[in-house]
């Protein structure tokens, strides 16, 4: 059976002002389970093709289908139960709930998603069960850091946590917007090993965004957000 | 299936901004304590009046102001202006739907207590809180002329039991310098507690009243002319005037046509009224002042609300970070507008509950000094539809008042997406 690609960006234009796109996509593929690597300087509408992945943006045209389903044809909470249930998210660093256990947090996306709540009790016979297990598999495992309050964690640790979040229920698609730049280059390697590798267990694709090239390496496939984005070109030719 | 999380989050952020929330949430509970202890007064000052007296169909007294008879008379605040004849009282009386009278004389006191002279239809025929008579705790009722009954808070406050011997002083207040030293009183019965100003009153006989002022004119000894207390016993006693006269009619449909017969008494100037009637124009006066306090709580609750409103809103900017957070892991726009409205229901309803509490321990410590100092019994009773109002329309308001910064945080939501700003 073949799978959707997780994510097929076609004749994408956005711009905050219509006639100035900040993003200009005519095609962008990213298979099932692909793990791609996105680099691109900033100011090269790296946000605004997250956003337009995510489904917090709608482009002005073309359309945006992740895991075979056209966010255009679906409504803005409809987007957002979509993105609930298919897409975990990494951003840079402190994206953690101080007030919540290290538990809760990676916890979090099951409550709001029922697809989610279900794939990981099937996976570990309860969602805490599954978040402990998803993060020994990051490296957390001593009962002592688990019980201390996030905002104890050192940025790598706290970095796991959320990928941790990112990864519970097996979404179809992670997208990780910088999440190793707080790291230093040791950390950085084992976080992106460790993260991949659990992403290929759990057969979701990956979609990486990041400045810095050292890391590229590590996934099947670079995309330089410069050669997709036509925006730029267009209007240094205008 | 994953339930509602928006509850156990909001309490989860709540907890970890708890300096600030219980700070939010007392500021709610004291003025949530203003607004039920004011009414908690108000209803216990009411049934406490309401209470004082039952049975009684007129009072009657020398000609003055409804409420002034029936505050001097009944409740011992303030003074007669003129008195009652004994011939009037005596002819009044007699009438033939009078069913039976108690009559009443003031004017001196006992420690800032007033002494109040009258007959034994006053044990027989007082009635106050329903159908309840006075009953002696301990004792014989007063019947000679130098013996007294005191009121439960009288023996109580002045530590005095039966057998012991009082001096009356003249005059109302505290401090009396004319004082009837040459004819003390004997204690003979305490009544039992009524919570009514019958236990801040010393009662005598309309006999004591007579003989202690037997040598008294205008309000003062006459010098040179003592009369002694075994002398004083031997002369008729019979009072000339007393100060008030409480009715019972064989009747109630009689009430109306001798209290006119009453008003127009030929021979004096009298009043007659009807103790509910009269109450009712007290109600009706202070009701101004008890609106105006009520009012003033209500704007107090409006301020601790206010205050929440402006702590939820000045954290909104900080908190933009824990918003993106939430809905880059699926909260839905409408879950974080949730999330602000429950905060703001939280607390109201914490400060709602730890106003209850306060209410509670504010009655248990007051009550015995509105027992002492205004006769009011402050009885501690379950919560009723007024605190439920109460508590429902604060917990309401703060919902509605909550859905401000919960429309800003949405509106936010909406505009940051899953951009983190720090």
């Amino acid at each position: 059976m073949s799978e959707p690609p997780a994510v097929v960006l076609s004749g994408v234009r956005y711009g905050w002002q219509p006639a100035l796109p900040v993003v200009a996509i005519d095609e962008l593929r990213i298979g099932h389970s692909e793990r791609v690597f996105i680099s691109g300087p900033s100011g090269t509408g790296k946000s605004t093709l997250l956003g337009l992945v995510g489904g917090v943006l709608v482009p002005q045209a073309g359309t945006v289908t992740i895991l075979g389903t056209d966010l255009g044809a679906l409504s803005t909470s409809g987007r957002d139960a979509f993105r609930a249930e298919h897409v975990g998210f990494i951003f840079q660093m402190f994206n953690l709930l101080p007030y919540l256990s290290v538990i809760d947090n990676v916890a979090l996306p099951c409550r709001f998603s029922a697809v989610r709540w279900r794939r990981a009790v099937a996976g570990s016979g309860g969602v805490p069960a599954e978040a402990a297990r998803l993060l020994g598999r990051l490296g957390l495992d001593d009962p002592g850091l688990l019980r201390r309050p996030v905002t104890q964690l050192s940025i790598g640790q706290q970095q796991r946590v959320a990928a941790a979040r990112a990864l519970i229920g097996r979404p179809r698609l992670v997208i990780a917007d910088e999440p190793t730049s707080s790291l230093d280059a040791n950390a950085r390697a084992s976080f992106i090993d460790l993260l991949l590798a659990e992403c290929r267990d759990a057969g979701s694709a990956v979609l990486f965004v990041s400045h810095d090239l050292s890391l590229a390496p590590h996934f099947d496939r670079r995309i330089a957000l410069a050669d997709v984005n036509r925006a730029q070109a267009d209007r240094r030719a205008a | 299936m994953p339930r509602s999380p928006i509850f156990r989050l909001a309490l989860a952020s709540l907890w970890n901004r708890r300096a600030t929330a219980l700070l939010t949430v007392f500021s709610i509970a004291v003025s949530v304590t203003l607004l039920l202890g004011v009414e908690r007064i108000r209803t216990e000052a009411r049934a406490s009046f309401a209470n004082t007296i039952s049975g009684t169909d007129l009072i009657v007294g020398a000609r003055s102001g409804d409420l002034n008879l029936l505050l001097y008379s009944v409740f011992r605040i303030g003074n007669a202006t003129n008195n009652v004849t004994w011939q009037s009282y005596r002819d009044l009386a007699a009438r033939r739907e009078v069913a039976w009278t108690i009559p009443i004389s003031l004017g001196d006191s006992h420690r800032g207590y007033r002494v109040m002279g009258t007959s034994s239809a006053y044990l027989e025929h007082y009635r106050y809180a329903g159908d309840r008579r006075l009953e002696l705790a301990e004792g014989e009722p007063m019947a000679g002329v130098f013996e007294t009954m005191l009121g439960a808070e009288v023996a109580k406050q002045l530590g005095y039991r039966v057998g012991q011997q009082i001096v009356i002083a003249h005059g109302l207040g505290t401090a009396s310098f004319l004082e009837h030293k040459d004819k003390p009183f004997t204690v003979t019965g305490i009544l039992k507690k009524t919570g009514t100003p019958v236990d801040r009153t010393i009662h005598v006989t309309l006999e004591g009243i007579e003989a202690i002022h037997a040598d008294w004119q205008q309000g003062a000894p006459l010098p040179g002319q003592r009369v002694s207390a075994e002398e004083v016993q031997q002369r008729d006693l019979t009072p000339t005037a007393i100060t008030a006269f409480l009715v019972g009619l064989k009747s109630r449909v009689a009430t109306f046509r001798l209290q006119r017969a009453i008003n127009e008494y030929p021979e004096e100037p009298l009043s007659a009224v009807i103790p509910g009637v009269a109450l009712q124009q007290l109600w009706d006066l202070v009701g101004v002042v008890e609106i105006a306090l009520l009012a003033i709580s209500g704007c107090v609750v409006l301020g601790g609300l206010l205050g929440m409103l402006a702590a939820i809103l000045t954290s909104l900017n900080e908190r933009r970070r824990e918003m993106a957070i939430l809905r880059s892991v699926g909260a839905r726009p409408w879950q974080v507008f949730g999330l602000l409205v429950s905060e703001a229901g939280l607390l109201a309803a914490a400060g709602v509950a730890a106003g209850f509490a306060f209410t509670y321990l504010a009655l248990l410590a007051v009550a015995p000094f509105a027992e002492d100092a205004f006769g009011i019994v402050v009885r501690l009773r379950p919560p009723g539809t007024y605190d439920a109002i109460v508590a429902g329309g604060v917990v309401l308001a703060a919902l509605l008042m909550g859905m401000l910064p919960a429309w800003r945080a949405y509106r936010n939501a909406l505009a940051d997406g899953l951009t983190i700003r720090v």
